[in-house]
């Protein structure tokens, strides 16, 4: 279980204003908002490359809020996949173990689950996009984190792949703490069970999906909700791959 | 080029191409005239340059000796291997050795110097970035000479001048702004997401650097190393003015043999290795930059 107490931050500005919510342990959590509404800055509080100016952040009772980065019990998938450039998958998925100077048995399972053991000597660049990202997911998983973060981890991706990887990503996240952050309501929608939606630093909503589209509380979340919705259903028309995405 | 100002300056050389007979005796006989400045003044018209070699053959009688002019004739006729031959004798190979030796640790005191350095301008930030940068590249705005010289003016009170720890300040000095710049650039280019990544998987500061830091800059340490090697084989002037014309570099050997012993074909051949070994080195550059690496 992962707790968010009054996170406040400021640079210039403020950042983030009093940011509290709670994930429950195996559940999945979108945090939602436009460009410039906080989100990044959570994480970076959330995995400790920036530090809160109060508040607290606890993971299953463990107050993580001044623990260096590598010490959190945290996964990380980043948006561009980031994986080493120089490693093969195999070696991608098996850095963390490796660094943790723990047995590398899991790798094989892992690389099992994610389909992609004939794909295990690859380097990054001789894998597609979907196969990227697959492995950053396996990268993250192969050490039983408490908690997952992923920052907009299919932005790269085009409509379809999108869709795709989207059920293959809660397939294998299923029993996984995670935190999703996207601007996409629609992939929160379909990834998540509860939604934060974020404004200028201040949590606007939270709730689950049919909660949110049903009962928005602001002006803004409602436009917010609306316009995303309207970009995805025209795109998927324009794409016209509407068969995909009703499978 | 013939009209009759040719005819007047130069009668023997023209008597030659006319009539024939010993071409050098004609441009010996045309030299040694009385208003052979003018002669030369109008051959260096025609052919640039040629002035202060014609006027050496009127101001030291060594250079009027047929025999002189015979042999470079020869040398600049013939095709041969002779002089690769000579070049390949074992003092000029002790002297290639020494130089690549010699280019080889200012290369790695460059590396040392350059890799911290080039960190440390990663990390400032705004114009304190700027202004570093700058300071590091001052020393390429100034002239080659004037920095060796003003070596020789911090050198002497400490009585390292004509010692080869001179060449290596001089050097290492002259070589850094180009060491730094390739690694600065590859630093840059760092994708700070891979760090992140390394730190949040449970890796630490120095793990981080081995695995995931240092791998991203190695094709900057190797253009690095490749621009500053073959650009420190070239130097001549740091090595004799701070060095003290030991002959330590192969291009001192190349300028005797140039200036002093005449011997131009044996500096040509100096100077073909000197450059093939260039052209490799360019060849490694290519490698890295153009064809791509598998584990790029």
């Amino acid at each position: 279980m992962l707790e968010v107490k009054n996170i406040k931050k400021t640079f210039k500005d403020t950042v983030l204003d009093n940011v509290s919510f709670s994930v429950p342990a195996g559940s999945n959590i979108a945090v939602l908002g436009p460009s410039g509404s906080g989100k990044s800055t959570l994480l970076n509080c959330i995995t400790g490359f920036e530090s809160p100016d109060c508040g607290q952040i606890i993971v299953n009772g463990l107050d993580i809020t001044t623990l260096s980065s590598n010490k959190r019990p945290l996964g990380m998938v980043f948006q561009n996949f980031s994986l080493f450039p120089n490693m093969t998958a195999y070696e991608n998925i098996a850095y963390p173990l490796r660094v943790k100077g723990k047995d590398l048995s899991p790798v094989n399972d892992v690389l099992k689950v994610i389909g992609m053991e004939e794909h295990a000597n690859k380097l990054p660049k001789q894998l597609s996009g979907g196969q990227q990202q697959r492995v950053a997911i396996a990268r993250a998983l192969v050490y039983n984190p408490d908690v997952i973060l992923m920052d907009e981890p299919l932005a790269s991706l085009d409509l379809k792949l999108r869709i795709r990887l989207q059920k293959d990503i809660k397939q294998l996240l299923k029993d996984t703490t995670v935190i999703y952050v996207t601007h996409d309501f629609t992939e929160a929608f379909n990834m998540c069970d509860t939604i934060v939606i974020m404004n200028k630093g201040k949590v606007e909503q939270i709730g689950s999906p049919t909660e949110i589209l049903d009962k928005p509380r602001s002006d803004f979340v409602n436009e917010f909700v609306c316009e995303t919705w309207k970009d995805y259903t025209s795109s998927i028309f324009s794409s016209n791959i509407l068969s995909t995405a009703v499978r | 080029m013939y009209n009759t100002t040719v005819e007047r300056y130069l009668p023997n050389i023209t008597n030659y191409v006319v009539n024939g007979g010993d071409r050098i005796e004609a441009i010996q006989k045309d030299l040694a005239r009385e208003d052979s400045r003018r002669a030369i003044t109008y051959l260096n018209h025609h052919y640039h340059k040629t002035r202060s070699m014609f006027r050496k053959g009127i101001e030291h009688p060594g250079w009027r000796d047929p025999k002189f002019w015979k042999v470079v004739e020869q040398e600049v006729k013939s095709y041969t291997f002779a002089n690769f031959k000579r070049a390949s004798n074992d003092l000029y190979l002790k002297v290639i050795g020494r130089t690549y030796l010699l280019s080889a640790i200012i290369t790695i005191i460059c590396l040392g110097l350059a890799y911290p350095l080039a960190y440390y301008l990663t990390k400032l930030k705004g114009i304190a970035s700027k202004v570093a940068l700058f300071i590091v590249l001052i020393p390429l705005f100034s002239s080659f000479l004037s920095r060796t010289v003003s070596w020789i003016l911090l050198l002497q009170p400490f009585d390292l001048m004509n010692t080869i720890t001179a060449i290596y300040i001089g050097s290492v000095y002259i070589a850094l702004p180009l060491s730094v710049l390739p690694i600065y650039l590859a630093m840059k280019n760092v994708n700070t997401d891979l760090i992140k990544v390394s730190t949040i998987s449970g890796a630490d500061k120095v793990q981080t650097f081995r695995y995931v830091y240092f791998p991203q800059t190695i094709k900057g340490i190797a253009n690095s190393t490749i621009l500053t090697f073959m650009s420190v084989t070239g130097y001549y002037i740091t090595p004799s003015l701070l060095g003290g014309s030991k002959g330590l570099f192969v291009t001192e050997q190349i300028i005797r043999q140039v200036q002093y012993t005449l011997n131009w074909g044996l500096a040509s051949a100096l100077t073909v290795i000197m450059l093939a070994t260039s052209l490799a080195l360019f060849y490694v550059y290519y490698c890295i930059n153009f064809k791509g690496d598998a584990r790029d």
